[in-house]
């Protein structure tokens, strides 16, 4: 066997392996998701598909399944856009003006950033229910704001830092504005860079955990993750086949954002890894 | 219009202090003028040009356009960017990516709100005068460098600016290209009278295109004329070897007297000094001089004699035309042009200088 092809056959091999290492779990959830007996990977039990536990999920009043998945939706996105928004604007000012302290600003910026959210969630419990917001989307769409914009921050700096300033320097010169300069230029340059920070923070919102489950007390305004957490303690024993189709449930929106922005999102994370 | 600029001065401040990108300078620039700003990078040219557009603003002095104070900080006088008029051409382009051809030379009057037929045909007159009609479709990724830079060009000049400035825009092009381009943005200056100032750290470029040319360095200007003024009467001996390719000679020499008159000893030869020269040496009151000579004005003989430096032949540069002689001399070397060879490597040679195109430096000259 010559080099080359052991080489490849290697390759394939790891690459099969790491494929089937990260999606195992997901090849479980779906299957669990549609087994009639959840711990059908005994042997002694065979494999009987059925769509119960989905369409429970779906149409059961009391799991309020779609409660959950909507909130999750809005308050992503919400988080999503006001974090991109907030973030490309503030980026286009670090990396086009001059002001004292833009580098101290930065890093604190980054050290801010790597405070555990356990340090925080008590006061902002009280800071939330002074302000009545407990159980609402506000509650949680301002906490994750706060907690995606330093690295959403830092990405699109890095990202702006590479746009050239003449295309900044031209937009003046031909009469636009700064902010106009921003809107008709650096934004729709800047789009690969301003979808693949928005995915992500939106996907880092939809995961969030903690917050979520102090600051909502039910369907109103909670989130999946807590939402599917929960399904446990509401018959007496858990509901695995519930959860899991749940679960399937909650990775379809985030896999159409991939698909859909998927050409936007690679120019993104791999634009500046080589020399252009 | 005319452009007037009155003792300016621009300053950054930086962790390190102050840097003074432009010190006091002072130029005017007649209307519809080719004038050229020309110097070794960081010398402040593209700042300068960056203070006439408005992307700066200056720490001193006054910009005026005609009669119009378009920046001052004493009168506290600013006119932002977009209301100046004023286009401008990059080295890197800087054409939009997301905007295909005609998108990108259509957004200046876009931003200035004219209406659609307008644009069309402003777009098409100018895209016609480029010859880059059949490019409007596509995207600046699908375009040649040369293919940019005329999109760039047409971006600037479609909304007939009363300022035109352009900042290195051959520089990434390939020789022969920059040529050519070279002398379609002379004859395309010429049709559209726009006062014009361009940047450059190319002498050639500035010889070729300018009607006149500032040299600068350090922020400052070193010498404002005409192309031919600056290639026969650099002021400075930094202004005659950074103009003319290849540079002047400098070579030290010495004043001596002789029954009442100065006379020029260069390495031990003795050297009559040109009538204009006289009075300067006598003023100067130095023995020390720098004297400066193009190589296309000493003449090499075969043998020396007692009005002649020897040297040795060390390499020969064959130009076409000519050929380019490096002479090894005593004190370091001389570029002679010679349009034979006149000798072979590592013989000795004999050069005269003209005394007629000698020009005298004070070696402790500052160029500012």
């Amino acid at each position: 066997m010559t080099e080359e092809r052991l080489q490849k056959l290697l390759l394939t091999l790891g690459a099969f392996f790491t494929f089937l290492f990260c999606l195992s779990p997901f090849i479980y959830m779906l299957f669990t998701g549609v087994s009639l007996r959840p711990d059908f990977l005994r042997p002694d039990i065979p494999f009987v598909p059925t769509l119960s536990h989905l369409d429970a999920v779906l149409t059961s009043e009391s799991m309020h399944f779609l409660s959950f998945l909507r909130n999750s939706l809005i308050v992503s996105a919400l988080s999503a856009i006001l974090t991109v928004f907030i973030a490309s604007s503030a980026a286009y000012a670090v990396t086009r003006l001059s002001f004292p302290g833009k580098k101290f600003l930065m890093i604190a910026i980054l050290a801010i950033s790597m405070f555990p959210e356990v340090s925080i969630v008590n006061y902002l419990f009280k800071l939330m229910s002074a302000m009545g917001w407990i159980n609402t989307y506000p509650a949680l769409v301002f906490p994750y704001v706060a907690w995606t914009l330093p690295l959403s921050l830092w990405i699109l700096s890095s990202y702006f830092a590479r746009i050239p300033q003449d295309l900044d320097k031209a937009g003046l010169v031909d009469g636009c504005s700064r902010l106009r300069v921003l809107l008709k230029i650096i934004f729709p340059v800047a789009a690969p860079g301003i979808f693949s920070t928005g995915l992500l923070a939106f996907i880092l919102a939809f995961n969030e955990f903690l917050f979520a489950l102090m600051l909502t007390t039910d369907y109103s305004a909670r989130t999946i993750p807590v939402g599917i957490a929960f399904f446990q303690g509401m018959h007496g024993r858990i509901p695995w086949g519930e959860i899991m189709a749940a679960a399937t449930i909650t990775t379809i929106p985030v896999v159409i954002l991939t698909v859909i922005f998927q050409r936007r999102i690679i120019q993104g994370l791999t634009r500046g890894a080589v020399k252009e | 219009m005319k452009l007037t600029l009155e003792t300016c001065g621009k300053r950054f401040a930086t962790i390190r202090g102050f840097v003074h990108a432009v010190r006091n300078i002072s130029l005017e620039i007649g209307d519809s003028e080719l004038f050229i700003l020309l110097g070794p990078s960081g010398c402040g040219k593209s700042t300068l040009l960056n203070l006439v557009a408005g992307l700066e603003g200056l720490t001193k002095g006054e910009i005026r356009f005609g009669d119009r104070i378009v920046d001052s900080p004493e009168k506290g006088l600013f006119v932002p960017v977009k209301e100046r008029n004023v286009a401008m051409v990059f080295q890197s382009y800087a054409l939009y990516p997301h905007l295909n051809v005609f998108k990108n030379i259509a957004f200046p009057l876009e931003v200035a709100k004219k209406k659609t037929g307008e644009i069309k045909k402003a777009v098409r007159d100018i895209a016609r005068m480029l010859e880059i009609e059949e490019l409007l479709g596509g995207k600046p990724a699908e375009l040649s460098g040369g293919q940019r830079q005329r999109v760039a060009i047409a971006r600037a000049l479609v909304r007939r600016p009363e300022v035109f400035l352009l900042d290195e825009p051959l520089s990434n092009l390939d020789v022969q290209l920059r040529a050519s381009t070279r002398a379609e943005l002379k004859r395309l200056q010429r049709e559209l009278k726009i006062t014009t100032i361009y940047v450059t750290h190319d002498q050639t470029e500035a010889m070729t295109l300018g009607d006149r040319i500032a040299l600068l360095r350090k922020g400052a200007v070193v010498q404002v004329g005409t192309p031919e003024e600056l290639y026969q009467r650099p002021k400075t001996p930094f202004a005659a070897t950074f103009v003319g390719s290849p540079p002047m000679n400098l070579i030290p020499a010495e004043v001596v007297e002789e029954k009442g008159r100065p006379l020029l000893t260069v390495d031990s030869v003795l050297m009559e000094l040109p009538e204009r020269e006289r009075d300067w040496v006598r003023r100067l009151g130095k023995r020390k001089v720098l004297l400066g000579i193009r190589p296309e004005h000493i003449v090499i003989s075969e043998s020396s004699g007692k009005r002649t430096i020897s040297g040795t032949l060390e390499t020969v540069e064959p130009l076409g035309r000519e050929y380019l002689l490096h002479i090894r001399v005593p004190w370091g070397n001389l570029l002679v042009l010679s349009e034979k060879k006149k000798a072979e490597r590592g013989e000795c040679v004999g050069l005269s200088i003209d005394p007629e195109h000698m020009r005298l430096y004070d070696p402790d000259q500052k160029d500012d």
